[in-house]
């Protein structure tokens, strides 16, 4: 055994009283060891300790890039509801703080509204619906909707007062619903065309707006149907009426149509745009029409619907929205982004 | 033993001299013809898992030599002919360049970026501006339209503001030579950039491309180090000897080491220049203890026609011993760096093992034997004398030694081994900085990088490749497709990661155009029937090699390429956490995850190698040194003795390293490896030199004084001169190499001080038997060798 020093070992042993020679064996033991037990240790460490790496933790944020908000309504107190990919229901306040609902799906929403009172329904791909009835507290998904053995996108959800709601999809999904989204019932036969949008008018007039420039007319809530003569044959994307007889339809290739009768005829507008065009809206405080489409495009127009002007949100920023919801003096658009348009600067919500 | 070598190497010192003399100049030949450059390849583990994938899947998916070149205007778009003009002459230049894989050129004027368009007529692809440039403003405006309809190309290709777009190359990983392809890449460049039209390049070519460029600088700072350190010597040494002889050192033994490294077909890699000077720093340090030895033996004999050969005689005999186990031991010490799986670390070892290797001639044994030569050893060369100055250092080493200050010594060496230890424990492995640590954040490489990492999603690469050898169309189920998109989904969620690519993407584009491009449809479809159909279509519509960045050419393996807008190594280490965890929770019914290729996917393997190393490398060292200290001086104490300034000079090291940011790297491995034998040379001379004093009966406090004064000054002289030269490097403009350089000053700093002040106080307090010899026992009963 080697010792660490012959000169200071024994003055440690005998430090303290009294000195014993096991004490002094233990002490030259205990300091002789200490040089081998390095010696293994280095070689234990040397041999077997192979750190691993460890990663950071990330949190998913709520709105995820790859997240499409094909849906939007105003939320039952405040701010907004988007829906969209992966069911997921997102509530964006004023400040634009989101905070996500949970949602019993996780198939892609393609459309949401709100009634007064905190009820609430969105629908979607495979023919999904879902509805709440406490302000978004709880999502449930409604049993026994009329599904189509081929193709079951439901893309619009449009509501009127006491529960009314008509949702249009694939496969000429046309589904009521008196209940508040309870229960639903076809308003026609499966047939080869995708319905995009409906309009649900004072009455119980319906106007359905489609595929390949096809419009449905009922005076009578889906009693009886009539086909007005359209003026294109581009897929129309979406309806919208200021009251019961002036409306505005949108569709692919910047077509805009205008009506003055309830839907009975439409004429086509005049826009200097291409560009697909996916939703429009009447935005009664601000008494104009707007609309939004492909590549950031908006368009609007005065009560007339005949002077209608088109523009980029932000030369940067050439996202697609098929939803716009005025909101007091601004628009929230939601699609690719989501974000608020004042008619002058495009904010997008930061991902 | 050693009296029989010395005897020897004095009596033949014609043929001893002559021999090396004949040898030198044999080995200065292959010296001369060593090839310097940096040879990728040699970087990659090659046993490593990602690796493996990496090699296999690099020529479909890209590899990692890719160069990212970014056309940018300030005002205005790229839509302009004179900018795309550009882009065309730059896409067909690039074919030229050698090494370039031809079929791995893609930019808006290549065959390979198309928009799929759907008709009455049916279903085409049109490549977008190939091969001919828009001929006129209406062209131009639908090659627009179809850039922003297009999500593959509007935002990987062309900047979401439209002011600037990439052209990616890909090179043949074994044949590119990255000087040739970074000049054949710069004078393209310069062709095409102007005032308007900016160009910013990056990749590893292109780094080490600009590493290769700054090598004359290099070999000038290593030039301007060496006169400094030549002129700093004679200052201090006063004699043409204590110039001459350290450089012939020097230059001796890197002739020997490039020499034998030729023969053994080693290549020499521009950033190790770093570890070379270290070295040569040994030689310098190790011939100058021996002139100074020499010295003060002059000093104790009398004049006489053999003053020289004995004064050399003894200095051989004395500091064999220390010199040989201090270079063993820096040999040792490296040598355990190519247990690392990672060939360039091992033919570095290889090269600087042999380097140190031969400074067991070089210094310890030539030195000596020309200094037998010597005609006039009395006398100076000039007349300016610092050694006043210096002593009054070695005393003050010496009162901290001797006095009641020692236990304040060893308690604040306690304090600043554990305060360092503790902080090192934050030095991180990868890059710790975004951009290239290898040059400054305001190098042009750099700026380059963070230009275009601004305007895209990220530059730098990793794949992972889903699928399964021979399974014919696997790529193109529904369950690949859908694990694909979900991938994606999850790990864009890291913000360092800007985008990710695959199959699943180009599927929904599809999707939504057979819609006429409703965005509702922007989806993978619901059914593996819809998926399958729209590949089919895919399929239809594209030629050979158009998916290739995507499947391989029987779908059999798909690849998920994210873009990383850094390279950190905590960003790393943070996304294949995440792939590993995303691939338990989604096993695959059939096919698997394979992970990981391209820049990041490798430097991933790099830096788990590293790691996993890290602490084998430093625990191994310190047993090397702790063994062979204890085998020469029979005493384990001895080996714990001599770990206390490696330790200190370790963790101090580390401690800097984590302090500023400098991350464990492929580069900086080898260097911290070779501070562990560093930090040991010098307190070998001064134990040595106490235990050699004691021995022949002085008492422990002459011992210390006179070891200090004689091998002390040494240690002082050369620890000063080349901490001065060392701190040259700061000047260069590779942030690197100028890193280093500081390391090494400090290295240097550290374990000359720890020599100087703390381990003097360390023997006297605890009075190691090996060096004091037992009580119990006679006084010489070891294997000293006697000199006097």
């Amino acid at each position: 055994m080697d010792r660490i020093s012959s000169e200071v070992e024994p003055a440690l042993a005998s430090a303290g009283a009294p000195p014993s020679r096991l004490r002094a064996t233990a002490v030259k033991v205990t300091v002789s060891s200490v040089p081998w037990l390095i010696i293994g240790g280095l070689l234990w460490a040397g041999l077997f300790i192979k750190p691993q790496p460890v990663g950071g933790t990330v949190q998913p944020p709520i709105l995820e890039r790859r997240d499409h908000f094909y849906g939007i309504a105003r939320a039952p107190a405040e701010g907004i509801w988007v829906a969209g990919s992966h069911g997921k229901i997102v509530a964006i306040d004023s400040q634009g703080k989101a905070h996500a609902l949970q949602t019993p799906t996780d198939q892609t929403l393609q459309d949401i509204a709100v009634w007064d009172g905190g009820r609430g329904v969105a629908v979607g791909n495979e023919g999904v619906v879902l509805t709440t009835s406490d302000a978004g507290r709880r999502w449930t998904a409604v049993e026994g909707v009329p599904r189509s053995e081929v193709a079951n996108k439901l893309t619009r959800v449009r509501i009127a007062a006491e529960g009314k709601a008509i949702a249009t999809g694939e496969m000429g999904a046309l589904l009521f619903s008196k209940d508040y989204g309870a229960s639903w019932a076809r308003l026609r036969d499966e047939e080869d065309v995708a319905w995009n949008d409906a309009a649900l008018l004072p009455g119980s007039g319906l106007v359905v707006v489609g595929e390949f420039g096809r419009i449905l007319v009922s005076p009578d809530g889906g009693s009886s149907w009539r086909t007005p003569d359209v003026p294109v044959e581009s897929s129309l994307m979406a309806v919208a009426f200021r009251n019961a007889s002036e409306g505005v339809a949108v569709g692919l290739e910047g077509v805009v149509l205008s009506t003055r009768d309830g839907g009975r005829s439409w004429q086509r507008e005049k826009l200097d745009t291409q560009a697909h065009l996916f939703d429009v809206a009447w935005d009664e405080a601000n008494q104009r029409w707007l609309g939004a489409g492909a590549l950031g495009t908006w368009i609007k127009a005065g009560a007339a619907a005949t002077d209608w002007q088109s523009g980029r949100l932000d030369e940067r920023d050439l996202a697609w929205h098929t939803r716009v919801l005025p909101v007091g003096g601004e628009v929230w658009l939601t699609g690719a982004n989501i974000g608020r348009w004042d008619g002058q600067r495009w904010l997008a919500l930061g991902r | 033993m050693i009296e029989r070598i010395a005897a020897f190497c004095m009596r033949r010192r014609a043929w001893v001299a002559g021999t090396i003399a004949f040898l030198t100049v044999a080995l200065s030949w292959f010296a001369l013809h060593i090839e310097v450059r940096t040879v990728f390849e040699d970087m990659l583990p090659s046993r490593h898992e990602y690796v493996q994938t990496h090699q296999k899947f690099k020529d479909t998916f890209g590899g990692s030599n890719m160069v990212t070149i970014m056309l940018e205007v300030d005002k205005g778009d790229i839509f302009d002919m004179e900018v795309l003009e550009k882009v065309r002459t730059l896409t067909l230049g690039l074919r030229e360049v050698s090494a370039v894989n031809p079929f791995q050129i893609t930019s808006l004027a290549s065959k390979k970026l198309k928009e799929v368009r759907a008709s009455t007529d049916g279903i085409e692809t049109r490549p977008l501006m190939w091969p001919e440039l828009p001929a006129n403003a209406e062209e131009l405006a639908a090659l627009k339209q179809a850039v922003l309809r297009n999500p593959l190309v509007y935002g990987p290709f062309v900047s979401k503001d439209l002011q600037a777009t990439l052209i990616t190359v890909d090179f043949i990983d074994r044949e590119v030579d990255y000087t040739k392809v970074f000049d054949e890449i710069g004078a393209l460049v310069k062709k095409v950039e102007n005032d308007r039209v900016g160009v910013r390049v990056v990749g590893a070519p292109i780094l080490y491309g600009w590493v290769e460029h700054y090598l004359p600088e290099t070999l000038k700072l290593v030039a301007i180090a060496l006169a400094l350190t030549l002129a700093m010597l004679f200052l201090l040494l006063r004699t043409w000897r204590g110039v001459i002889l350290p450089l012939l050192a020097g230059a001796v033994s890197a002739t020997w080491a490039l020499g034998i490294c030729h023969l053994l077909g080693i290549h020499f890699e521009p950033l190790v220049i770093v570890v070379a000077m270290l070295i040569t720093s040994r030689a310098v340090s190790h011939s100058v203890q021996i002139v100074n030895r020499f010295d003060d033996e002059l000093e104790h004999i009398a004049d006489g026609s053999e003053t020289s050969r004995q004064a050399a005689h003894v200095a051989l005999v004395d500091l064999f011993r220390p010199g040989m186990v201090g270079v063993i031991a820096d040999a040792a010490c490296m040598a355990v760096v190519a247990l690392s799986p990672i060939p360039m670390l091992q033919k570095l070892t290889l090269l600087s093992v042999v380097w140190v290797m031969t400074l067991t001639i070089s210094a310890v044994i030539l030195t000596p034997v020309l200094l037998s030569w010597i005609r006039k050893p009395q006398g100076t060369a000039h007349g300016v004398d610092l050694a006043p100055l210096l002593r009054k250092v070695l005393d003050f080493g010496l009162w901290m030694a001797l006095s009641r200050f020692r236990y304040v010594v060893i308690g604040c060496s306690v304090l600043v081994l554990f305060s360092s230890g503790f902080y090192a424990l934050k030095l991180k492995v990868g890059d710790a900085n975004p951009g290239s640590p290898i040059l400054w954040p305001e190098a042009t490489y750099n700026r380059d990088s963070t230009a275009i990492n601004q305007r895209f999603d990220g530059v730098d690469r990793l794949f992972v490749v889903v699928g399964q050898d021979g399974k014919e169309g696997l790529v193109k189920s529904n369950e690949v497709l859908q694990a694909m998109n979900r991938f994606q989904r999850f790990m864009e969620v890291q913000p360092e990661i800007g985008a990710s690519i695959s199959i699943a993407d180009v599927v929904p584009v599809l999707n939504s155009t057979l819609r006429e491009g409703n965005p509702r449809y922007e989806e993978l479809g619901a059914t593996a029937a819809i998926n399958g159909s729209l590949m089919a279509i895919l399929e239809s519509v594209s030629e050979p090699g158009d998916m290739d960045r995507f499947v391989d050419g029987q779908a059999a393996n798909g690849s998920i390429t994210l873009m990383f807008r850094d390279r950190q190594g905590e960003t790393i280490r943070t996304a294949m956490a995440r792939i590993k965890e995303f691939v338990a929770a989604n096993p695959l019914q059939t096919g698997e995850w394979q992970l990981a290729g391209g820049l990041i996917g490798i430097t991933a393997a790099m830096n788990e190698v590293i790691l996993a190393s890290q602490i084998e490398g430093v625990a191994l060292a310190l047993l090397v040194l702790m063994i062979i200290c204890t085998v020469v001086y029979r005493s384990t104490v001895a080996g714990m003795l001599f770990m206390v300034p490696v330790i200190i000079s370790n963790t101090l090291t580390f401690a800097f390293m984590a302090w500023q940011d400098i991350g464990m790297s492929i580069n900086t491995v080898p260097v911290a490896a070779l501070g562990i034998g560093l930090g040991v040379d010098y307190a070998f001379y001064i134990a040595d030199r106490i235990k050699e004093e004691i021995a022949i009966g002085t008492n422990p406090e002459d011992a210390i004084r006179i070891a200090l004064h004689s091998a002390g000054m040494g240690v002082l002289v050369t620890a000063s001169v080349l901490i001065l030269s060392t701190l040259l490097w700061w000047a260069s403009s590779l942030r690197f190499q100028a890193e280093m350089g500081l390391l090494m000053a400090i290295w240097l700093g550290i374990s000359a001080m720890s020599a100087l002040f703390v381990m003097p106080s360390v023997i006297y307090v605890f009075r190691p038997d090996f060096i004091f010899g037992r009580k119990d026992r006679p006084v010489l009963a070891g294997l000293q060798p006697q000199a006097h």
